[in-house]
């Protein structure tokens, strides 16, 4: 009997808990989720919040999870300068990268910028890789 | 009791040999072991995140504040030692429930650091209801509801993860989702971040972006499979099929996007559907195994 108890009382904590709360709440949290990852109504124009090398001769060159937020996690790396732009903190972000490019990052980097560039996702792919708009929010040199 | 509560009832606890549970604690007990101790160095950079990044979700909400590194540190590897000892079924009255509960603890201090990754979410829950069920120390015991009801509870987890993202899907994105764009966009969006953001990308992914017709039948199925979980609680060859296509679709992802979810891909994740104690027998013959094992029954087949 105890274990018929148990076992409906877990079966309605998953429904319930696992199933019907988040979707309800639409709440995305660990270990609860509604999972809504790739369910956004999401157009091929996309902003993205990230740091670049700038060489000599301007160009531009990408920098790595580790060298921006010391992870090895692209969307930690994302939340990272996200989070910097919202709270006017880029200023320092963009210091933090250029002492970590000046210890390990490629060579050639004469600066990093914090910057915002808006692309169209799928033109990218089709050869068109230039931004339609782009935000620098701090530039610093590398020691 | 009417029609469809006796049907689950029946379902819920049928019997199983507690190789089965034992076997699951293995499975789901090494995996979680192993992603602590391969993603270690991640946890502990997360851990040296700017202050500002914490934003502590899901049972450590309630935290005004992270706390050391060495502290979290202290508490990673206490909760690799008792991954030894779960994974062992040793001490298993406090290993059990202490390592479930530790490694949700360090996980969800790992998510609460401006993002919330969903490749762990089911191991977490697994690993829970595992870590408080007799899943160790029951060898010999003949096949008992004891040994059943935890295992079935497992699948219909895995079930209702699918069920809720399907719906997430057809909420969120709509129509769209299904027969437009919605799919295509998503999958050049992530990779065209990872590339900017210095990452591994799919070449793949990015390839297959120009060829838009793809993506209709891909979202479709997409959904389908997710919607569709529960039939795989039916057991037989509908669950077998089901959790092809449900794997199938993790290698998907792993194609188009390089997102790994590795729970999934090994397929532990669906190792309750079946007769999984099969695995710590050598070799055993079809009769023999059907002589020691009992069968897994779905709510339709048995």
């Amino acid at each position: 009997m105890a274990e018929r108890v148990w076992a409906w009382a877990a079966v309605i904590a998953v429904v319930v808990g696992v199933g019907f709360v988040p979707v309800l709440l639409e709440r995305d949290s660990y270990p609860l989720s509604d999972y809504p990852m790739f369910s956004t109504r999401r157009t091929a124009e996309s902003s993205f919040n990230t740091a670049v090398a700038v060489g000599s001769g301007d160009a531009v060159e990408r920098l790595s999870p580790e060298l921006i937020a010391a992870t090895d996690e692209v969307i930690q790396a994302a939340a990272t300068v996200s989070d910097a732009i919202a709270q006017g903190q880029t200023g320092t972000l963009c210091t933090d990268i250029a002492t970590r490019v000046a210890d390990g990052g490629p060579d050639g980097v004469v600066a990093v910028e914090v910057v915002t560039e808006r692309f169209d996702a799928v033109a990218w792919y089709a050869g068109d890789r230039q931004p339609l708009g782009r935000v620098v929010h701090a530039r610093c040199p590398v020691p | 009791m009417t029609p469809v509560p006796r049907t689950v009832d029946r379902w819920l606890l049928a019997p199983a040999p507690p190789a089965r549970l034992a076997t699951l604690r293995v499975l789901v007990g090494g995996y979680c072991f192993g992603f602590l101790v391969v993603r270690f160095p991640g946890f502990l950079s997360a851990a040296r995140l700017p202050e500002r990044q914490f934003e502590p979700v899901g049972v450590l909400a309630w935290m005004p504040a992270s706390v050391a590194p060495a502290v979290f540190v202290v508490v990673a590897v206490v909760t690799v030692a008792a991954g030894v000892a779960f994974v062992a079924g040793r001490w298993w009255r406090v290993s059990g429930p202490a390592f479930a509960l530790l490694f949700l603890a360090v996980t969800t201090y790992r998510f609460s650091w401006g993002h919330v990754l969903h490749t762990e979410n089911l191991a977490s829950l697994h690993l829970l209801v595992i870590g408080f069920s007799a899943a160790a120390g029951c060898r010999g015991h003949a096949p008992n509801a004891r040994f059943g009801w935890p295992v079935r509870v497992l699948a219909l987890l895995t079930v209702t993860t699918y069920v809720v993202a399907g719906v997430a899907k057809v909420r969120n994105g709509g129509w769209d989702w299904l027969v437009g764009d919605v799919l295509r966009n998503q999958v050049a969006f992530d990779n065209l971040r990872k590339e900017l953001l210095g990452d591994l990308h799919s070449p793949l992914g990015g390839w297959l972006v120009g060829y838009a017709w793809v993506f209709v039948p891909l979202a479709l199925l997409t959904v389908a499979v997710e919607l569709a979980a529960p039939v795989a609680l039916a057991g037989g060859r509908v669950r077998t099929v089901w959790v092809a296509f449900a794997w199938g679709f993790h290698v998907g992802i792993t194609a188009l996007m390089a997102i790994v979810f590795p729970y999934h891909l090994l397929g532990i994740a669906y190792a309750p559907f079946f007769r999984c104690e099969r695995l710590t027998q050598r070799w055993p013959t079809p009769a023999a195994a059907r002589r020691v094992t009992q069968p897994e029954p779905g709510l339709v087949s048995g």
